[in-house]
């Protein structure tokens, strides 16, 4: 029973990792393989700051909801164990500002501490009148990305740097089962309207003494179109950037510009960072995760594709709750093939 | 009279910071700071410098409020200008986590730190061995940049810096009208408080910069403070012992305990070791004295006796030490105009 994930960004690689775990002693004849033509530090993941939160009360949906809340909950679970810092895990505190008063996000009770922010902490941040200060969690990609690579490698999956050009390439080469977790690239595999572009830019600085994550938002628009910083454990990330539409992965100059001039002016302190680098990426928009099962026509035999692709800029908030809702459709394609044990309890 | 002399002994968090607001206070006054010991050697430099206020048993609560309340002030002014980085001067949240019920939930301090409040029954899950908690927000003051930063500012304000180590007050009765005693621990010898004595401090400060929340056990005795390039891992209070040697076994006990309260530790790299003094006392010596000595006066402000609790006070303890000095200037003056009738 051959399975192929294709794509090896945060998506692709949890969603290997996930099944292998759940299913590889009870489908002994599973061989799960990766293909990607892009591979850390390359995919849009390692450009990512890796900030646990999903957008804001605009945004909710109960499904995407519960697959942040297994994801936040899944990596807490990981925060003391002696992998967290190669995993490039841990816990931040911060504020998430607004013009004016707001709902409550979905996830107030996922994160830790959730509150409103008090006059005082508000007088650091003129021209913001209402806020929430929480402790989440950073999972940065260009650590947890190799770590998720060593256990797929330990568990004998085997990685294959090829652009793949069409699911049928993959299925005449004898695979059963598909995972399609190409991010925006999934237009290229089948058209997808749906599926855009939303630019973001971020400028990565050296500003230790920065302890706290600083979101801020405005009404009129796009999450991330306004400016955020972001601690990492030794890099401060600087974005502010959400271009819906806008293909190009270069850097502007004017966005370096915006960027840099928000931030400074959200934080005066950062005017003695220093810059370090630079970076471009197209968060994979939809107004949905997909997240579902297609069979397609192979010859005379029905395959199976699973897509797992569309997070926007939220995948690293998401992914476990996806990787794993993958698996259950892996499973139930398992049990009609007749290769599973009954499905077992969750655990 | 001629522009008074005051020489400021000390170089730690009190006497720069003291030996400023003299510059602020009393613009007349020519001013000298001397120390047997600057940055990167003072106690100071040993301390993490968080601002969480230690309470004196013998300093009423509204005084040290009002000392808390305006370090806390200037420094929040610091942290969120540009000037932030080099003075050492940020921002930190965490929790204060104890393993029973304090007697005390809410402290004198908790309406002046940022965002005080209980921690929920979900952020105490983290810390299995403990039942109740505290989580805000406050300030750190990073050594050595603070301290450097400190002397920068004297620096340009014309305040002369000598290394010397002062064995007698009376020593600088010839040079200087007035003597301000920011000595720490100092002061035992100097001045011979038996009321002063040392609590043993030592630490670990690592390579951890994933470790962005402070942690603190409410017994005093576990804490992890992350800094700018370090995070300072403690501690011990050892009431009355002046060694300055480093403990290996302790070393090993306080990482250990801080690995419980924070597991991701065990990876923590280039562990240094700091052994520090806390000059403590039951309560704050800032006190104006006159001494005599065969006919001749030397005019001395005390300011010192911090303990645990130098940083959280230090910008309270100065303004109230430099009062002082203005007023032993005025003293000068009046019997210089009565000298001269």
């Amino acid at each position: 029973m051959r399975v192929a994930v294709i794509g090896a960004g945060v998506i692709g690689l949890s969603t290997a990792l996930c099944i292998h775990e759940q299913y590889h002693s009870l489908v002994p004849s599973l061989e799960v393989e990766v293909y990607a033509d892009r591979y850390t530090p390359h995919t849009t993941s390692d450009g990512a700051a890796g900030l646990w939160q999903p957008y804001g009360s605009d945004h909710s949906n109960l499904q995407e909801t519960l697959w942040n809340k297994e994801t936040f909950d899944h990596l807490l679970g990981h925060l003391g164990s002696p992998a967290a810092k190669e995993m490039g895990l841990f816990l931040i505190s911060g504020y998430n500002l607004f013009t004016q008063p707001v709902p409550d996000p979905s996830w107030k009770n996922i994160v830790l501490g959730f509150r409103n922010l008090t006059p005082k902490e508000l007088e650091l941040f003129p021209g913001y009148s209402y806020g929430w200060f929480n402790t989440a969690l950073v999972l940065e990609c260009r650590s947890y990305l190799p770590w998720l690579s060593n256990r797929l490698t330990q568990r004998g999956v085997k990685f294959f740097h090829k652009k793949v050009e069409s699911f049928q390439e993959v299925f005449a080469q004898g695979v059963d089962v598909v995972i399609n977790c190409t991010g925006l690239r999934a237009r290229e595999l089948q058209p997808d309207p749906e599926l855009q572009p939303g630019r973001g830019q971020i400028i990565k600085v050296l500003a230790p003494w920065v302890k706290h994550f600083v979101i801020t938002h405005t009404t009129d628009s796009e999450t991330y179109n306004s400016p955020y910083i972001i601690p990492g454990s030794e890099f401060t990330v600087l974005g502010g950037i959400n271009q819906r539409g806008n293909w190009n992965e270069e850097t502007s100059a004017q966005d370096h510009k915006t960027i840099w001039e928000n931030c400074c002016r959200l934080l005066p302190t950062l005017q003695k960072a220093k810059i370090v680098e630079e970076w471009s990426g197209l968060r994979p928009m939809r107004p949905r995760v997909r997240l579902e099962r297609e069979t397609v026509q192979h010859g005379h035999c029905q395959a199976e594709v699973i897509h797992n692709y569309g997070h926007g800029g939220f995948g690293i908030t998401i992914h476990w709750g996806c990787a794993m809702a993958a698996a259950r459709l892996l499973g139930t394609i398992l049990q009609e093939k007749k290769v599973a044990s009954p499905p077992q309890p969750r655990l | 009279m001629a522009a008074p002399k005051v020489a400021v002994i000390g170089a730690g968090v009190i006497g720069l910071s003291t030996a400023l607001c003299i510059v602020e206070t009393c613009p007349s006054c020519s001013l000298t700071v001397l120390s047997d010991q600057f940055s990167p050697n003072t106690t100071s430099d040993i301390a993490a410098g968080i601002l969480i206020p230690h309470t004196y048993p013998g300093t009423p609560i509204h005084v040290q409020k009002q000392w808390f309340k305006e370090t806390f002030t200037d420094l929040f002014a610091i942290s969120n200008s540009a000037e932030a980085s080099e003075a050492g001067v940020h921002l930190i949240s965490g929790w204060q986590v104890f393993k029973n019920t304090p007697k005390e939930e809410l402290p004198f301090w908790s309406d002046v730190v940022l965002g005080f409040r209980l921690m929920s029954e979900a952020e105490l899950q983290k810390f299995p061995q403990h039942r109740f908690g505290q989580a805000f927000t406050t300030l750190k003051c990073d050594c050595p940049p603070y301290l450097l930063w400190l002397e920068k500012r004297l620096k340009a304000a014309g305040v002369q810096m000598h290394t010397r180590k002062v064995a007698d007050l009376w020593e600088l009765q010839s040079e200087y009208n007035i003597v301000v005693n920011c000595t720490g621990i100092g002061a035992h010898q100097l001045v011979g408080d038996e009321k002063l004595f040392p609590v043993r401090g030592q630490v670990l400060k690592v390579h951890a910069p994933w470790v962005k929340n402070f942690i603190r056990d409410g017994d005093g005795s576990t804490y992890i403070y992350p800094g700018i390039h370090r995070v300072t891992l403690g501690g011990t209070r050892e009431m009355e012992n002046w060694s300055l040697s480093p403990d290996p076994g302790t070393t090993k006990d306080i990482f250990d305990r801080c690995c419980s309260l924070e597991p991701s530790l065990q990876v923590a790299q280039d562990i240094t070791v700091k052994v520090g003094l806390r000059p403590s006392r039951q309560c704050v010596r800032v006190q104006r004295e006159v001494l005599s000595q065969g006919g001749v006066k030397l005019l001395v402000v005390h300011n010192y006796g911090h303990g645990a609790g130098g940083f959280s006070m230090h910008r309270g303890t100065a303004k109230e030490a430099a009062r002082l000095v203005r007023d032993c200037i005025a003293a000068l003056q009046a019997s210089s105009s009565r000298a001269k009738l």
